[in-house]
């Protein structure tokens, strides 16, 4: 097993290399330049706009760039933004916890609330708990995240005024920043990213179980004489967490990066709302630093699907 | 006289489906006493099946609907709580199938399936698997008790799966088709072994089966099942030296035999009716060479023509009538 996690982590570099290629291939191919903004500047010269272009080094050819850029990310230099001259690093050292803290309380929520309603829904299937779910579930995927924050945002922030309507903290008071006002601003976001989370695996979860519910083993397991709940939630249950696992680790790098539209509609202080200035200014060090820890991230997911299948199913062997 | 252990008495499954109600199962009356084995043969879609899986009400009740009765060791089954139907599964009536490809958890080892049920300590359970795993004469017990099904052969699978079935010494052992999806050389050590174990641990039997050869080597009784119904029972000599129903005389015709010189497999012509297309009188009068106008029309009844064997066929029983008042 850790062999084969070596092996993956190795194989894991060429295919970085390879992401970063075609990005970086990708942006550049973008119409428009960084320094297109300065050229709207009727007192910029010919000359200073050459400046900031060898200051830039965007005067020299698209491969010496490329490899300036890589021998800095493996050196720890990840070059400095376009925009603000901070070190890519730092910056992305500022958003990259929020982002962090949104994503994961999202991933959370959608993992405790959708397994289990997913395996009710299959256990009760056809009757009114199962109906019911199936249609909020489907609510749930139908509908578009900044519609369903604007929703919430007018019924608890706007109507009943329980909750803040956006931000990361207070900007007064007393509490502002403490670990519970935090925490209030959080739910909202989170729920928001969670969601069609919730709703897709709870959806994926319940047709996993009654697929299982419906093989022999269950019968030999009812056969026995075990209760029904052993027989859910030991011989069914490990069965049909198999393929959800897969499913679950590969949506991570989605969370991720789909918390952009959740972090506009709350304002939330993360990367989402930072790589969208980042792309419409074509800000080249910052996008490349995002897109990739995108994909070690997408890397990373891969690997951790692959372990925790090989350990839940004895049939798997690396 | 030995004491009834199982009687399954007017047994009706229907199942209800999008299409309407089907009866799988119709009017089915047998007994099995104490130690005894008892054989249900009949073909594919007989109704072999839904029998033991109704005595075991595994059937989903929403779909699936069982009367009459079954009265096991004293008891109702059908009357049963769900609950206490629970503790009769397993530790008084246990249970092999037909597939051991399938009907074994792939992601438990043999043994923690094999003793799950005994709610033992980790090292007493594990211990009592290695000895059940020994009884059922699975070679290397030690190793094989922490490996996973798949990692065993098809024969080995199902001596895991009859090691489930008595790790609780239950009292009757239903073993639905355990041959079928095995080699030839595998099944004939298989059948060997239940009937070996049924002695030993004094269990009675129900075997179902669609192999007359299994019937002649296992069965003490027989119960010839076609379209639902129960067509003729009598002890094993007897049926096979004189049977009375015409179904039976097909099924013992059809089995190949090396001693006469025919060129053909004889066979019995026509398929089963579907479930939703039973023919208005005797199930098997579109199939039966015999069939009268009254055969169309009526369902004939299961007569007893004397020494506990029991034909239902008109043809038979007018006969036996017969012969009886001409004595």
């Amino acid at each position: 097993m850790l062999k084969y996690i070596i092996k993956r982590v190795l194989k894991a570099i060429p295919m970085l290399l390879a992401v970063s290629v075609v990005i970086y291939a990708l942006l550049q191919a973008m119409p428009g330049d960084p320094i297109d903004m300065y050229l709207e500047n009727p007192s910029a010269t010919p000359e200073a706009i050459e400046a900031i272009k060898k200051a830039y080094g965007l005067d020299q050819p698209v491969h010496i760039q490329y490899l300036n850029w890589l021998k800095g990310i493996v050196t720890g230099d990840w070059g400095r933004s376009f925009m603000t001259r901070r070190p890519v690093l730092e910056l992305i050292g500022e958003k990259l916890a929020p982002t962090l803290q949104l994503s994961g309380t999202a991933f959370l929520i959608a993992l405790v609330i959708a397994i289990p309603l997913g395996i009710s829904g299959a256990i009760h299937k056809g009757k009114f708990f199962d109906n019911a779910t199936s249609t909020m579930t489907f609510l749930g995927i139908s509908m578009p995240a900044f519609w369903f924050g604007t929703m919430l945002q007018l019924l608890f922030a706007v109507k009943l005024e329980w909750l803040p309507t956006a931000g990361r903290t207070s900007l007064t008071g007393g509490g502002a920043g403490s670990f519970a006002d935090v925490l209030r601003h959080l739910i909202m976001p989170a729920i928001v990213l969670s969601l069609i989370y919730i709703a897709s695996w709870a959806r994926y979860a319940r047709s996993n179980f009654i697929e299982v519910l419906n093989q022999d083993y269950i019968r030999t397991a009812r056969a026995k004489g075990l209760r029904e709940k052993t027989v859910y939630t030991v011989h069914a249950l490990r069965n049909a967490l198999i393929p959800l696992v897969t499913v679950v680790m590969l949506d991570i790098p989605a969370i991720f990066s789909g918390a952009v539209v959740t972090e506009t509609v709350f304002a939330w202080p993360g990367m989402g709302s930072f790589f969208n200035d980042a792309l419409n200014k074509q800000d080249f060090p910052v996008l490349m630093g995002i897109l990739m820890i995108n994909a070690v991230l997408v890397i990373i997911s891969n690997l951790v699907a692959d372990i925790l299948y090989a350990i839940l199913d004895p049939r798997i062997k690396y | 006289m030995q004491d009834k252990l199982l009687e399954v008495t007017n047994l009706v499954t229907r199942f209800h489906t999008d299409d309407g109600v089907v009866t799988a199962v119709n009017n089915l009356c047998f007994d099995v006493k104490q130690g005894e084995s008892v054989c249900i043969v009949g073909e594919s879609g007989c109704g072999k099946s839904v029998t033991s899986m109704s005595i075991m009400r595994l059937l989903n009740e929403r779909q699936a609907e069982v009367s009459g009765s079954i009265r096991f060791d004293g008891k109702e089954l059908l009357e049963l709580s769900m609950e206490e139907m629970r503790k009769i599964r397993g530790k008084e009536i246990a249970m092999i199938f037909q597939e051991p490809m399938t009907a074994l958890n792939p992601v438990f080892t043999c043994g923690y399936q094999i003793s799950e049920v005994l709610q033992l300590g980790k090292a007493e359970a594990r211990a009592r698997a290695i000895e059940l795993m020994k009884l059922v004469g699975i070679p290397l017990p030690e190793k094989r008790v922490d490996e996973y099904p798949h990692q065993l052969s098809g024969g080995m699978r199902q001596r895991v799966m009859i090691a489930m079935a008595l790790a609780c010494q239950p009292k009757l052992l239903i073993a639905d088709e355990p041959t079928t999806a095995l080699d030839v050389t595998i099944q004939a050590q298989i059948m060997e072994l239940i009937r070996e174990l049924k002695e030993r641990l004094n269990m009675a039997l129900v075997l179902i089966t669609h192999d007359m050869g299994v019937v002649a080597e296992m069965a003490e009784r027989v119960v010839v099942m076609y379209a639902g119904d129960a067509v003729e029972e009598a002890d094993v000599r007897t049926l096979f030296r004189e049977p009375m129903h015409p179904y039976t005389r097909g099924l013992l015709a059809s089995i190949p035999r090396l001693d006469t010189n025919t060129e053909e497999l004889s066979a019995i012509e026509g398929t089963v009716p579907g479930l939703f297309e039973m023919p208005k009188g005797c199930r098997f009068a579109p199939r039966c060479a015999q069939c009268t106008a009254q055969c169309e029309m009526e369902d004939p009844p299961l007569v007893d023509i004397g020494g506990n064997h029991m034909v239902r066929c008109f043809n038979v029983c007018d006969r036996e009538g017969a012969d009886h008042a001409q004595a």
